[in-house]
């Protein structure tokens, strides 16, 4: 469907250059790693690879 | 102050620094300029000085400064509090005198007595250790007990009780046993060691590689490969490092095998056909135990290690190397490791991993891997033998 001239016009207008566009996500990729954190909790104790275990019956 | 000098420790990587919390013991991996925030929040500075602070410097909207700012004192908010651990001690002594089954075992240079109260508590331990059963003592150093009380296991050193553990954490309490092992073994106390990690540990004779990976991943079966190559396995799921030494030192249970990797194996280990099989029935998979040399302890018992390898079994692969970012082989690491709380032994372990060379490699090929290995051992991107 061809497009109304006076749209596409519009359109162009809130279209960001390429340039503009790169600085903008490397902004917002700035912004995002800053408050992006992994969180590692070790064990608390010394554990054995779990399952490492008898299983069949095992009973207190 | 939310945050003292005392509180947390920093460690800067390749991409990403690392911080420890101490009051939660808990690491984070964060962006480099996140820890300029958080250094600002230790000099004191108030949340307008902050907030000005991640304006100019990062260049952040109003809004994202403010959010950012918000994340990290959320984050600290959650990992500078004290964590309650639930106690797993008992007011109770294990209550029989009648046990099942008394073992001895030679630890190292020393022999130790062990009593079980049943078959069922002496299969939770015996299968990894059964290689160092002796017979005919007449002297032993120390007397483990491993008995019931209160439905707990319990487990008591001498006359001093070592914890209590319901059915659930029984992993808890064969990792305890190991650490009450290592400490008799060493006469090295608990808060001496600054790590006990989740790997196989791999010895030349003269220093140690560390390889880890997932549950499946074929890390034990790589160490039993490599031992029928001439090398030698050191420790094997648990690898203990001193803090005083930063070396790791020789843990001498059996590695567990896998029943898919017995085929592979039998040609090098052919007692593994006569091996007992031990069925986990809540893991689904069967294990036998394999038992390698024991290691002259009087010179060699502990050893540098010059990497971290993440292992990949994958099925016609050959074999691919690659060097693994730090902050991907720290993820790896920590989750199925016990670290020290201590301050002095976090800041010892950040120390050891920063400079620590990490792999990743993905094989099918046993001749090409062993190959691999000789070359890590023998290079010099790998750690330097002197610390």
């Amino acid at each position: 469907m061809k497009k109304d001239p006076k749209q596409l016009k519009n359109t162009n207008k809130e279209l960001l250059t390429r340039k503009e566009a790169i600085l903008k996500a490397g902004k917002y990729a700035a912004f995002t790693a800053l408050a992006t954190f992994t969180i590692l909790n070790p064990k608390k104790a010394q554990a054995q690879s779990p399952g490492d275990e008898p299983g069949g019956g095992f009973t207190f | 102050m939310l945050l003292t000098t005392q509180s947390f420790l920093i460690k800067k990587l390749e991409h990403k620094s690392i911080v420890w919390f101490k009051a939660s013991n808990t690491y984070v991996l964060v962006a480099h300029d996140t820890v300029k925030i958080l250094e600002k929040i230790n000099e004191g500075f108030s949340d307008d000085e902050l907030f000005i602070f991640c304006l100019q410097q990062f260049q952040l909207s109003n809004k994202q400064a403010e959010t950012v700012i918000n994340a990290v004192y959320s984050l600290i908010k959650q990992l500078n509090t004290p964590v309650t651990i639930e106690t797993n001690s008992t007011t109770e002594s294990i209550k029989t005198t009648n046990y099942d089954s008394t073992k001895f075992y030679e630890i190292g240079t020393k022999i130790i007595k062990v009593s079980f109260e049943t078959a069922n508590l002496e299969f939770l331990v015996h299968p990894k250790f059964a290689h160092l059963e002796v017979t005919n003592v007449v002297d032993f150093i120390s007397h483990f007990k491993v008995g019931y009380s209160q439905h707990k296991i319990v487990l008591e050193v001498d006359t001093k009780r070592v914890g209590a553990w319901e059915e659930k954490e029984i992993h808890y309490f064969q990792g305890k046993f190991s650490m009450v092992l290592l400490e008799t073994m060493y006469e090295i106390e608990e808060k001496k060691w600054m790590a006990v990690l989740h790997a196989s540990a791999i010895s030349n004779g003269e220093n140690c590689i560390l390889f880890t990976g997932d549950s499946g991943n074929g890390k034990s079966t790589l160490a039993a490969l490599l031992v029928a190559n001439g090398y030698t396995l050191f420790a094997d799921d648990f690898v203990p490092i001193a803090a005083a030494t930063k070396k790791v030192f020789h843990f001498p249970a059996a590695i567990s095998i896998k029943e898919k990797a017995v085929a592979t194996l039998l040609p090098y280990f052919p007692k593994l056909e006569s091996a007992s099989v031990y069925t986990y029935e809540n893991m689904h998979k069967k294990v036998r135990y394999l038992a390698t040399q024991r290691l002259d302890l009087t010179t060699k018992k502990q050893l540098n290690c010059k990497a971290i390898v993440l292992v990949n079994y994958k099925e016609n692969s050959g074999l691919t190397i690659k060097k693994l970012p730090k902050e991907d082989a720290f993820e790896y690491l920590i989750p199925d490791s016990w670290l020290s709380e201590e301050v002095e032994n976090a800041s010892f372990f950040l120390d050891w991993f920063s400079t620590m060379p990490c792999y990743h490699l993905t094989y099918s090929d046993t001749e090409l891997m062993c190959k691999t290995v000789e070359e890590l051992f023998s290079s010099n991107e790998t750690r330097n033998n002197e610390l």
